[in-house]
C-alpha cells in the first residue's frame, strides 16, 4: 500500500494507471499482446489488403470505421448534375418513376447491403484471429528457441560427464 | 421566485438517470422556490405509452403538473429514421421527423408553456435530446436554462440541435467532459455555463451490517448497479469478470443491481440481485470491494457519486471521457480500456484492501466538496439569478 501513497498521504490514481500499463508492456514483451494491439494490427494488415486492392480510400476509411455508413441504402436522395429549369424537371421525373424503380430494387438492395455486412464483420473477424493466431505463434516459436538454448548446454554437460 | 421544470418523465417510479436528477433537484429547489415539474403521463421511455393521470398533483412539495402524450413511439417508424440520421447522409427533414419519432409528442405540454410562461421566472429544462425540450426550450428562451445530460453519440451531432444549443440563457453541465464536448460540436462556448451535476439523496437509515444476511451477499464482491443491458458495457464487463475469474481462480462475486434486459447465465460467482429498495443498495456498495461502471457513455455517473458516498472506490470504463476525468480528478478509483487493465486494476483491488479503502476514502472527500446539496443549489441560485436577468437578452 505504501508504495502507493505519494508524500502528501494521497494516492495517485494516474500514477497507478501508469504502472499498470507499464506492467501490461511488459507482457507483451513476452509475446503477450493486449486485444488493443491486436486491433491496430489487424488494421494494419486490412489496410495492406486494400492497397493491394487498390480500393478508393474515402471508401476504406468509412469500411474501417466503427459505423456501417459505408453500405448501400435503398433510400437515396433524387439528384441531378444539371442547372436550371432543365433540372427541376428532371429531378421531378426522377421522383416521378422512383416509387416504381423501388418496388423492384429495394428486396434486393436490402439483402445486399445484409450480405455486405455479412461480409465485411466475416473479413475483419478472421483477419484478426489470423493476426492472433500469428501472435501465438511467434511466442510460441520463440519460447520452443529459448528453451532448445537452455537445453543444449545441459546436454553438453552431460556429454562431458559421460568423457 | 417561481420556477418551472421540464422534463420527459418524472415520480417515483421513474428510477436513475436524467428524471431521478431532475427530481431530487427540483426537490431541493422547492424548499426555497415555488416549483412546478412539468411532465407527460409516460413512464415507458421505449413506448412513451400513458401510464399516469394527466391533471396535477403534489410529490415531496412540488406540484407536479402532467400532461397526456399524443401518441406512442412506434418502433417501426422510429427505427429505421434513427439509423438513417445517425449512421448516413440525410436531410434536415429527415432530422425533424426524427424528433417527432422519438418523442414524447406532448402538444398539451407546449400549449401550457405557451400560454403560462410568463407566470414563472425561470424555466429549467431536462435532457436535451426529447421532443418536450427540443420544443418547449423555444417558447421562452430568455429565461430557460438547459440541464443537457449529454453523452458522447451521434444524436449529438445532429444539425438541429447546433442552433438550439445557443437559445437558452445558460447550461448546467454535468461535467467538464460534457461542456467541452458540447462547445466542440455545437460551437456556443460564447454561452454562460456552470458545471454542477447532482447532489445525492442519502436514505436516513443505510443497513450496513444487515446487508449480508438480507440479500445472502457473502464473501468479497464486486457490484454493478443499473439497467443491465449491452448498451451499459454489461456484456463486456460479465465477459472480462468472468475471464478474469477463471485466470486468478478469486472467490469473487459480482453482483448486479438492477432489471435485466439482457440474458446472461447467472453462476457462483455472477448474480443477479434485481431491484432492491436504495437503503439496501447503498449498503450493499458499502460492504463491497468496488463498484463497476462499465458504461461508454454518461453524462455523470449518480451510482459513481453514490460509490464514492459510500466511501467505496470504483472501478470505470476509460474509454467515457467523463468518467475517466471524474476518476482522475477525485482519485477515487481505476479505470480500464482493455480487458488487460481491467484484469490488472482488478488484482490491485483485492489483492490491496487498504488500496482501496483509500481511493474510496479519497473519492468521498471529492464528493462531499463538489456535490453536496449545499454546493449544487448554491449553483442553480446563480443560474436561475442569471434566468431572471434574462441573461441580457430580451
Amino acid at each position: 500500500m505504501d508504495e502507493w501513497t505519494g508524500s502528501d498521504g494521497r494516492v495517485d490514481v494516474a500514477a497507478i494507471m501508469a504502472r499498470i500499463r507499464e506492467k501490461i508492456r511488459g507482457r507483451r514483451d513476452r509475446g503477450l499482446y493486449t486485444d488493443e494491439e491486436v486491433e491496430e494490427l489487424s488494421a494494419l494488415r486490412l489496410q495492406a489488403f486494400a492497397d493491394e486492392a487498390g480500393i478508393d480510400p474515402d471508401l476504406l476509411s468509412r469500411l474501417m470505421a466503427p459505423n456501417h455508413n459505408w453500405n448501400i441504402s435503398t433510400d437515396y436522395r433524387v439528384e441531378t448534375h444539371r442547372a436550371g429549369l432543365g433540372a427541376r424537371f428532371v429531378v421531378l421525373l426522377k421522383k416521378l418513376v422512383r416509387p416504381w424503380v423501388r418496388l423492384y430494387t429495394d428486396h434486393p438492395l436490402s439483402r445486399q447491403a445484409q450480405i455486405n455486412l455479412y461480409l465485411h464483420y466475416l473479413c475483419h473477424n478472421l483477419v484478426r484471429e489470423l493476426v492472433r493466431l500469428q501472435i501465438e505463434h511467434t511466442a510460441l516459436r520463440n519460447r520452443v528457441d529459448q528453451l532448445t538454448g537452455e537445453e543444449a548446454p545441459g546436454e553438453k554437460k552431460a556429454g562431458e560427464a559421460e568423457g | 421566485m417561481r420556477v418551472a421544470f421540464v422534463v420527459q418523465r418524472y415520480g417515483t417510479e421513474i428510477v436513475g438517470g436524467a428524471e431521478l436528477h431532475c427530481r431530487w433537484v427540483a426537490e431541493h429547489l422547492a424548499e426555497r422556490h415555488q416549483v412546478d415539474v412539468l411532465t407527460t403521463t409516460a413512464t415507458d421511455y421505449l413506448t412513451w405509452r400513458s401510464a399516469l393521470e394527466s391533471g396535477t398533483s403534489e410529490l415531496n412539495g412540488v406540484n407536479v403538473r402532467r400532461f397526456p402524450v399524443a401518441r406512442e413511439r412506434d418502433i417501426r417508424r422510429f427505427d429505421p429514421v434513427a439509423n438513417k440520421v445517425c449512421f448516413f447522409e440525410h436531410t434536415d427533414e429527415e432530422e425533424r421527423t426524427w424528433i417527432e419519432e422519438h418523442g414524447p409528442v406532448c402538444p398539451a405540454l407546449l400549449d401550457y408553456l405557451r400560454g403560462h410562461e410568463g407566470e414563472y421566472d425561470a424555466l429549467i429544462f431536462f435532457s436535451y435530446r426529447y421532443w418536450t425540450s427540443y420544443f418547449g426550450l423555444q417558447v421562452a428562451p430568455h429565461k430557460s436554462i438547459l440541464v443537457p445530460t449529454a453523452e458522447h453519440d451521434r444524436v449529438l451531432y445532429l444539425r438541429l440541435f447546433r442552433s438550439f444549443y445557443r437559445l437558452p440563457v445558460a447550461i448546467a453541465f454535468n461535467s467538464p467532459e460534457e461542456r467541452i464536448l458540447i462547445e466542440r460540436i455545437t460551437g456556443n462556448e460564447d454561452l454562460p455555463g456552470e458545471v454542477v451535476g447532482t447532489g445525492i439523496n442519502r436514505p436516513s437509515s443505510v443497513p450496513v451490517g444487515e446487508v449480508e444476511a438480507r440479500l445472502d451477499l457473502l464473501g468479497d464482491y464486486l457490484v454493478y448497479v443499473g439497467r443491465i443491458e449491452p448498451e451499459k458495457g454489461c456484456a463486456v464487463m460479465i465477459d472480462h469478470f468472468l475471464r478474469w475469474q477463471r485466470e486468478t481462480r478469486a472467490n469473487v462475486t459480482l453482483a448486479l443491481f438492477g432489471r435485466a434486459t439482457m440474458s446472461f447465465s447467472e453462476n457462483a460467482h455472477v448474480r443477479l440481485m434485481g431491484v432492491v429498495p436504495d437503503p439496501e443498495k447503498l449498503a450493499a456498495i458499502a460492504r463491497g470491494r468496488a463498484l463497476v461502471m462499465p458504461s461508454r457513455h454518461e453524462s455523470l455517473s449518480m451510482v459513481v457519486l453514490e460509490s464514492w458516498m459510500m466511501e467505496r472506490p470504483v472501478l470505470v470504463n476509460g474509454d467515457c471521457e467523463v468518467l475517466r476525468g471524474q476518476v482522475l480528478r477525485a482519485d477515487g478509483g481505476l479505470y480500464y480500456r482493455r480487458y488487460e487493465e481491467f484484469a490488472t486494476a482488478l488484482d490491485l483491488l483485492m489483492g490491496e484492501p487498504a488500496l482501496a479503502d483509500t481511493l474510496g476514502r479519497q473519492g468521498h472527500r471529492y464528493f462531499e466538496d463538489n456535490y453536496s446539496w449545499d454546493r449544487i443549489v448554491e449553483k442553480y441560485e446563480r443560474l436561475l439569478q442569471m434566468a431572471t436577468r434574462g441573461g441580457g437578452r430580451g
